[in-house]
């Protein structure tokens, strides 16, 4: 006597967005065009998730952890969906665009945004334990301390930058954006970008220049170079 | 090398995972609920408890074969401010059977090498946190059942052989076994209490209301017909009753019909009285109690295993149902939950798949119009590419 689909438990959760009817048919479309869609078909909207959730997650656990980027990853496409009608179609690519709103929502976060940077700062090495043998746990050792302090400075300064540039900074370091996708997304000029972009290296540089932790790379990089 | 490339190393040492699939399918869920809102009637809705509005929407085109129901009672009951009609759970019942009646003409007749092809979308909530999910379960079931049955629960998928030689499904999933079911009311009240005898014991009518409910509960595809033979069978239980509460409790609109005491309910459009689905409550070991709606949004014939029935490509250009709130306008509101190619009117001749999908085609007839008439996309039968994964 078999009864068991009609009585069956879901297993996990593994792809729900993924396998949804609703973004049937839209995977060729350019994001503009889904958008476009959207207009006249809002489910179509979900495609959009299918395509950034994971990228918008990873932007925001960076700058705030995990935790507050579930709740950032939800809102930001939430937000898109409401405010689709002002996409500007002519821009193919909805990343910067989508970036721009969920660097907004992090804009509402600071104290999160320094908590994390502090964790960071405090991030163990993720230089393996193992085959830590004598002469090369020592190099390690020190290496790993290295590692750790330049960390810490770079956090301590990335904290002090004006949100402004640090937007800018991390919107191209750790959301892999391009110059001009950044002016979009943050709604400046390009110029702009370039400009504050400059100030914020500058003071990252002078924040980490006393030891000058950068030496230790350039050495590496020599070779390549020459 | 510079600064910037520190700058990435510094996430990178403390790199995220990326969402886990929870938090994906609960951010999904909350844009679900988002677009639900939209397409569910807009402004007049955004305070109303978005949980289920999707999916009443979906199921209510998936069972009534006409598109912006949900959304034009929605607004209707808001702007009135009135509740439903106060109908007895029986009369409801006997309107659904009506309802179920004349949606079921299209369904296209399989043959008994093919599939029979069903989506079922589940809206479930835990008691513990409110935390939301979707889960969305598609099955292929062998017309016969000579071949294997591939369940694709949530994205996990299962395999089941064909029943053994001395195996038997208390009811069977097999479309020609459930063919030659009957379709009259009290044949079907009776087999549901077990052969007979105590037609009025109230025990005995719990056990046959739960058999109604496992009977009428997914991924079965039933031949036309024996749904609203169902609903009309159970209208002939005493017990049987509205669930205004529960529905309420839900934020759900539609019309609730349960039995005391009993976990498991059935929700039809409050102005169509199409069946929208099941309510019910249930355990999970991991997350404690939670309640949930399950609805079909997709059914049709396919060839195999893993095909689907027809994308939605038809439906591109054709007006959010939120944009034409009129009920006359039905027929021009297309569903964005519609996949549809071949739809209802193409279906038992139709080339290969024949596909037919619970959805309508953006161009299918509007409900005052007579089931038989082709709808423009019909009239020329095209091919439909099986839907990839």
């Amino acid at each position: 006597m078999t009864l068991s689909p009609s009585v069956k438990v879901h297993g996990p959760p593994a792809a729900a967005y993924a396998t949804g009817g609703a973004a049937a048919g839209t995977a060729d479309d350019s994001d503009a065009s889904v958008i476009e869609r959207s207009f006249d078909e809002p489910d179509v909207f979900a495609e959009l998730f299918r395509r950034y959730a994971d990228d918008i997650h990873r932007y925001a656990a960076r700058r705030l952890g995990t935790e507050a980027a579930d709740d950032l990853m939800a809102e930001t496409f939430v937000i898109a969906f409401q405010r689709r009608r002002r996409y500007d179609l002519s821009r193919p690519h909805a990343r910067p665009w989508l970036y721009g709103i969920v660097t907004r929502l992090i804009g509402g976060h600071r104290r999160a945004e320094a908590r994390q940077l502090g964790a960071l700062s405090r991030v163990v090495s993720t230089v393996p334990a193992d085959e830590s043998a004598g002469e090369a746990l020592a190099e390690r050792v020190v290496a790993r301390i290295s590692a750790e302090s330049t960390r810490g400075a770079l956090s301590a300064a990335l904290a002090k930058l004006p949100a402004r540039h640090r937007d800018v900074l991390l919107v191209i370091a750790w959301g892999d954006l391009d110059y001009a996708e950044a002016a979009e997304a943050l709604g400046i000029p390009v110029g702009t970008v370039r400009s504050r972009l400059h100030r914020a290296r500058k003071k990252l540089r002078e924040a980490l220049g006393g030891s000058d932790p950068t030496a230790f790379r350039e050495e590496q990089e020599e070779p390549r170079r020459g | 090398m510079d600064d910037l490339t520190l700058v990435r190393d510094l996430a990178a040492t403390a790199e995220p995972a990326g969402p886990t699939d929870r938090a994906r399918a609960v951010a999904f869920s909350r844009l679900q609920d988002a677009i639900g809102e939209e397409m569910g009637g807009g402004t007049a809705l955004a305070r109303q408890r978005p949980l289920s509005r999707r999916l009443v929407f979906r199921a209510a085109i998936a069972a009534t074969g006409t598109a912006a129901v949900a959304g034009t009672t929605l607004l209707a009951v808001r702007a009135g401010g009135t509740r439903s009609p106060a109908l007895t759970a029986a009369e409801v019942l006997h309107k659904a059977a009506d309802r179920s009646r004349s949606d079921g003409t299209g369904m296209p007749i399989p043959r008994d090498d093919q599939y029979m092809y069903s989506r079922e979308i589940t809206h479930r909530t835990y008691d513990r946190d409110g935390r939301k999910m979707r889960l969305v379960d598609e099955c292929w079931l062998s017309v016969d059942g000579s071949k294997p049955t591939r369940y694709i629960y949530n994205g996990r998928i299962q395999d089941d052989p064909p029943l053994g030689k001395h195996e038997v499904q208390s009811i069977p999933l097999q479309y020609s076994k459930l063919k030659k079911w009957p379709t009259d009311p009290d044949e079907l009240l009776t087999w549901f209490r077990g052969g007979g005898g105590a037609a009025q014991d109230p025990q005995g009518d719990a056990m046959a209301y739960f058999q109604a409910c496992l009977f009428l509960r997914g991924p079965r595809v039933l031949p036309p017909g024996l749904r609203a033979a169902a609903f009309e069978a159970l209208s002939r239980m005493p017990a049987v009753r509205i669930d205004h509460d529960r529905v309420n409790a839900l934020g759900r609109h539609g019309i609730g019909v349960s039995y005391p005491k009993m976990a498991m309910g059935f929700l039809f459009d409050s102005r169509t009285y199409a069946y929208l689905g099941i309510f019910e409550r249930g355990h999970s070991d991991k997350n404690g109690g939670f309640y949930q709606v399950r609805g079909v949004v997709v059914q049709g014939v396919v060839d195999r295993i893993g095909q689907r029935p027809a994308s939605r490509d038809t439906a591109r250009r054709t007006p959010s149902p939120s944009a034409t709130p009129s009920p006359g306008d039905a027929s021009a509101s297309s569903t964005s939950a519609s996949p549809s190619p071949t739809s209802v009117s193409s279906a038992p001749a139709s080339p290969t798949p024949s596909a037919t999908s619970a959805s309508p085609s953006p161009a299918s007839p509007s409900p005052s119009a007579s089931p038989a008439s082709p709808s423009p996309t019909a009239a020329t039968p095209r091919r439909s590419p099986p839907a990839s994964g």
